[in-house]
């Protein structure tokens, strides 16, 4: 296939589709106007998406892009009552004569500001919308919701929807319709973040200070989003508040964490920078350095967010933000003749930087550079009186320099319009050792970057005609590693049927491909599991997937959806069995220097299916607020290498998962909340039976190579077929409670939490705890589970100032 | 601490001095208990092992069966007596009926009565008592050359004696394979042999399994490579101890054993089950016919001494 043929192709469509649209637009340019601009939050100036904007007269609607931008072409002098409304914010109307073409600029209030307690508003409602499961996660739902230890995790919350699932217990990773943890792509502010936890998995990197929005796609992906196959995971920072200074400090269990905003100049720039602690390497200091005798060991991580903007002009604004974040395992101990010193640190590193630009009313654009870094990094050092010193540097890490450009076009109110391109140079070092032992070795085995270039060419259109809305679109993405490169058309399409004004039959289809893997042995997060991209030999993945469903939209700001999905999977690899980070062939094999593809020799290749139901009960608005949600799913995974074989359930299949959650507004000053969660138990692997030697042991040496003696006297393990033990069902209830204060200059929030409220023991995992006879003799052995969190209470300080 | 304590009591925040302790006993606490749900079920399945090679005295069937890995124990041996056993040379097409043997639980006859030849082909195959059978057969790999395995890089450190795990020595050595052949499976050993003044012998060995288990390359193409330290074990001083006087490279007193390992797929399948812990689990390889776990696998071996 000639790439520079079909990208020409695709421009030559793109470029005769705009001009297309534009004709149709400027035919009509005599009878009808365009008004454009942005919406901002009064209170803190920043740009506002995702806000309706509804032009009363004529019926017709348009939302705010994420950067506040709106445009909206109506017939000329048909004046217009123009509504805009957002949650949390006042709704906000105004007259519009449609005379000319008009730019304006709209500040929303926030309810709070007017006393008001409950949010009436929503967004769009849900059968109003083409696009489907997709679900926008309001940040402050996040910090109303209970969580462990009172840190408030947006994985966590994002774990409570339907068709997400959890790993195991405590664990922040998400698997979206039956993918895997690397199968979602976790961007935030437009750069991918790899490693999205804190504390081997236990949090995650995000906390909702720093966070504007959220928001989950899981099927029916916009053509703009390429790269994984299961879900979008979009965060966006916060701006800063442009009019004037404001901040938050929190103060809980194991971390505090500080917010401040505010302007640099009034009105035309601001900045954001927030930051996250962990302290329990302080706390736990004294302890551990008693119980070791002098050792000095521990752990914490950091998290740092920092974003600014400048208003260049009315049409031009300038964004820059990143997000700096490592966790860090140490031990050290020293005694007279020896030393040992070890650490663990892994770490992400974003930056971003972006350039608004509305080139006409109806065309606005953005053009984006990114930076995105992650590393793993192992340090050994070991020194004693009478033997070689040992020193042992590993290191991993992904660095992506990146470019992007999208363009949101308006033509008129049936379609928006979106295209745009971007690229990425991802650069692997998948593993590097410096290993020295005394003066006899030093291995020194800097691995060669594994270059390669992924890059995507997107448009879609969101298209209103009558009762239909459509949402087609279609991405070109292409990849080159090495001498070989992938060129694959991804076409996506969703679509909505009205039935009624609030019942909406829809459906969608997408296909998606990714290149780049996580080889994971343990499949809870560490760090450890590395990401590897696709090559010659390990094909891209890819997925299909197919989903329909209803939605209807209730009285009071309720909202019931219905969906069904089919998803299959193909090229998805996973370690051999008996394969894992530990056994990379030649991991101290200094000959192996360039282009390290060891990990290619441990892996297979196989299919994958996952199908179910989902469905969604959600209240947005009023005093009481949250969701209720169920899934019913299957997920297969089949690898000729694995299970001799034959298909099986995922560790993750989850046949039944259900989630409730509460959140009471009691009084302006008093908020309860409640999750309950239940799911079925994970399939594992389980020793079922062993076979056992009957005796050949060796007696001289050398131990003349004879496997008689070795497999005749091991005990082998039978694990009769891959995943075919459940683990119990998992389900916990957390509870919270928040009390405010008004101060003088601010608010003050004590919150009180339950994590797991009536104690039930989840097994994080099981084992087999043999029982022995007076002789030593094996009798008996059962089945033992390990909890690691049993009733926990927490509580946190925060104190908002304005 | 004690203006800490007092501030925090003056101030009212007691509560918060309580709820964090709380909080971190719960933190804390990692709790194992019995399950609450009953272990895997399980039935047994008849397990037969057997190795054929030319360097084996014997030729050896181990017939038995598999327990359940929960529940009661015992330390009895599994096995069958009672079967009829037949090893066939299917290239020589001759055959003998194995003798169980008591002593060692196993079905054996001396390879005098069943010679085992590198490239001929054997099958085995087992009836028990109730009539269940089972068969499999193998290739013996061919007899590898004096040249099939060749010393590059190769150099010892002095013997050390490490306080917490005994002696160490540390070891750089290069492999190289010569032709090998498809379908067939290949793997050095590396063994480190000492002896002290007393007569016992130390010693260990480096497997190249792994990067050694490769399918039928090439001339040069199979390289291992091994740079760390070893410990030397045996003649009970592994784990401390004093230091061994005689043992010191660079000497006469220590021998290198170098082993050049050639076997068949089943034979490697099933030794992929001697695990890892940390890697993904391995379920029960076999190569027998109706549900028997196990393999019948072959595998033949060359020599090579090196004394520093």
């Amino acid at each position: 296939m000639n790439f520079r043929k079909i990208v020409n192709g695709i421009l030559l469509i793109l470029c005769i589709s705009l001009t297309v649209l534009d004709a149709s637009a400027q035919n009509t340019a005599i009878s009808k106007s365009t008004i454009s601009g942005y919406l901002r939050d009064k209170s803190s100036g920043e740009m506002m998406g995702s806000v309706v904007v509804n032009a009363q007269v004529s019926g017709v609607r348009t939302t705010t892009n994420n950067y506040g931008f709106f445009s909206l072409t109506l017939i000329k002098g048909e004046g217009q009552w123009l509504q805009f409304r957002y949650p949390g914010l006042v709704t906000d109307s105004f007259y519009w004569s449609a005379k000319k073409d008009t730019t304006i600029t709209v500040e929303l209030a926030a309810v709070e500001q007017i006393a008001a307690v409950e949010i009436r508003s929503r967004k769009t409602t849900i059968a109003d919308r083409a696009d489907m499961s997709r679900i926008d996660i309001p940040v402050q739902q996040i910090k109303d919701i209970p969580a462990l230890l009172g840190e408030k995790d947006v994985m966590k919350v994002i774990q409570l929807l339907p068709g997400v699932q959890k790993g195991g217990e405590g664990q922040a990773g998400i698997y979206v319709r039956g993918g895997g943890p690397d199968q979602n792509l976790i961007v935030l502010d437009e750069a991918i973040v790899y490693n999205a936890n804190h504390l081997f998995g236990f949090f995650s990197l995000f906390n909702g200070d720093a966070l504007r929005s959220v928001e989950l796609v899981k099927g029916g992906f916009p053509s703009r989003y390429g790269g994984r196959l299961s879900s979008v995971i979009d965060l966006n920072m916060k701006e800063g508040n442009n009019k004037k200074f404001a901040g938050e400090v929190g103060i809980g269990l194991i971390s505090s964490r500080a917010v401040f905003e505010g302007p640099i100049v009034k009105g035309k720039s601001s900045f954001m920078i927030s930051g996250r602690r962990t302290y329990l390497d302080a706390l736990a200091q004294p302890l551990i350095m008693a119980a070791t005798e002098g050792a000095n060991a521990g752990y914490f991580f950091y998290d740092f967010n920092a974003k600014a903007n400048y208003i260049l002009s009315e049409k031009d604004k300038l964004y820059v933000s990143g997000y700096f974040g490592r966790d860090k395992f140490y031990f050290n101990e020293s005694t007279a003749d020896t030393k040992f010193k070890t650490n663990f640190g892994w770490g992400n590193r974003t930056l971003t930087a972006r350039w608004n630009h509305q080139i006409n009313p109806k065309m606005f654009a953005n053009a984006s550079a990114i930076y995105s870094h992650y590393d793993l990094s192992i340090n050994v050092l070991q020194k004693d009186a009478n033997s070689d010193a040992f020193e042992l540097n590993y290191k991993s890490d992904i660095n992506d320099y990146g470019v992007k450009y999208d363009l949101d076009y308006r033509p008129n109110p049936k379609h928006m319009v979106r295209t745009g391109f971007s690229s990425i140079n991802h650069q692997f070092s998948p593993s590097a050792v410096v290993l020295k032992v005394g003066s006899n070795f030093n291995l020194d085995r800097k691995m060669s970057v594994i270059n390669t270039y992924e890059s995507g060419i997107y448009v879609e259109d969101q298209w209103r005609e009558g009762k239909w809305n459509f949402y087609p679109g279609l991405r070109i993405s292409h990849y080159v590693v090495d001498q070989t490169q992938y060129l694959k058309p991804e076409p996506r399409m969703s679509f909505a049927y009205n039935l009624r004004k609030d019942i909406a039959l829809k459906g969608s289809y997408a296909l998606m491909n990714q290149y780049i893997h996580l080889l994971s042995s343990t499949g809870i997060g560490l760090p450890t599991d590395l990401w590897v991209p696709a090559t010659t030999n390990v094909k891209p993945m890819q997925s299909q997937q197919w989903a329909t469903g209803i939605a209807k939209d209730f009285r009071k700001g309720l909202s019931l959806s219905l969906e069904g999905y089919y998803k299959t999977m193909n090229h998805v690899i996973t370690y051999k069995e008996g394969a894992s980070f530990l056994l990379q062939d030649d991991f101290f094999d200094p000959s192996v220097s360039v282009n390290n593809k060891a990990w290619e020799s441990q892996v297979t290749a196989g299919e994958g299916w996952s199908y179910g139901t989902e469905v969604f009960l959600q209240k947005q608005v009023g005093k009481l607020s949250g969701w209720i949600g169920y899934t019913l799913s299957w997920t297969q995974l089949q690898f000729d290498a694995v299970n001799n074989g034959v298909k099986y359930y995922a560790k993750y299949d989850r046949r039944h998962d259900a989630s409730v959650v509460c959140i009471y507004r009691l009084s302006k000053l008093f908020t309860a909340s409640m999750t309950w969660v239940y799911g079925t138990g994970n399939a594992i692997t389980m020793p079922q039976g062993y076979l056992r030697g009957t005796g050949h042991y060796p007696t001289t040496l050398p131990e003349i190579w004879d496997p008689s003696n070795q497999a005749f006297n091991n005990e082998m393990i039978d694990y009769g077929k891959r995943n075919s033990f459940r683990m119990a069902a998992y389900h916990r209830m957390d509870i919270g409670l928040q009390f405010k204060k008004e101060k003088a200059h601010g608010t003050k929030t004590w919150e009180l939490s339950v994590y797991n409220v009536y104690n039930r023991y989840n097994p994080f995992f099981y084992y087999g705890q043999g029982q022995y006879s007076d002789n030593g003799s094996l009798i008996s052995r059962s089945l033992k589970q390990v909890t690691l969190f049993p009733f926990i209470p927490s509580v946190s300080w925060t104190y908002k100032f304005r | 601490m004690k203006t800490v304590l007092k501030y925090i009591v003056r101030r009212g925040h007691l509560g918060l001095l309580l709820g964090a302790a709380i909080s971190l006993m719960g933190l804390g606490s990692c709790i194992e208990k019995d399950a609450k749900i009953p272990p895997p079920e399980y039935s047994k399945r008849t397990s037969i092992i057997c190795y054929l090679s030319p360097r084996n005295a014997n030729v050896s069937v181990q017939l038995g069966f598999t327990v359940a890995y929960f529940g009661v124990q015992s330390d009895t041996i599994s096995y069958y007596s009672d079967a009829k056993v037949t090893v066939s040379d299917l290239t020589a097409g001759t055959s003998v009926v194995l003798p169980f043997n008591k002593v060692d639980f196993v079905y054996r006859v001396g390879k005098n009565k069943m010679p085992i030849l590198n490239d001929h082909q054997y099958r085995v195959d087992v009836v028990l008592a109730d009539g269940r059978s089972y068969s499999a057969s193998t290739q013996i790999p061919p007899k590898l050359g004096p040249t099939d395995l060749r010393l590059g890089k190769f150099s010892v450190g002095k013997v050390e004696q490490n306080q917490q795990f005994g002696q160490q020595v540390s070891v750089n050595v290069e492999l190289k394979t010569g032709n090998t052949q498809k379908g067939f499976y290949y793997s050095p050993q590396f063994d480190v042999i000492l002896k002290d003044s007393t007569g016992k012998f130390y010693g260990n060995t480096m497997f190249f399994k792994g990067s050694g288990v490769e399918e039928g390359l090439g001339s040069d193409t199979l390289r291992f490579f091994y740079q760390d330290r070893m410990w030397l074990q045996g003649g009970g001083a592994m784990g401390g101890g004093s230091a061994i006087d005689p043992m010191k490279f660079n000497s006469a007193e220590g021998t290198f054993w170098v082993f050049d390992k050639g076997y068949a797929e089943s034979y490697n399948k099933f030794f992929e089950d001697i695990g890892n812990p940390f890697a993904e689990p391995i379920l029960l390889y076999s190569n027998w016919s109706n549900g028997a776990v196990g393999t019948l696998g072959s595998f033949d071996w060359e020599e090579m001494t090196i004394t520093p």
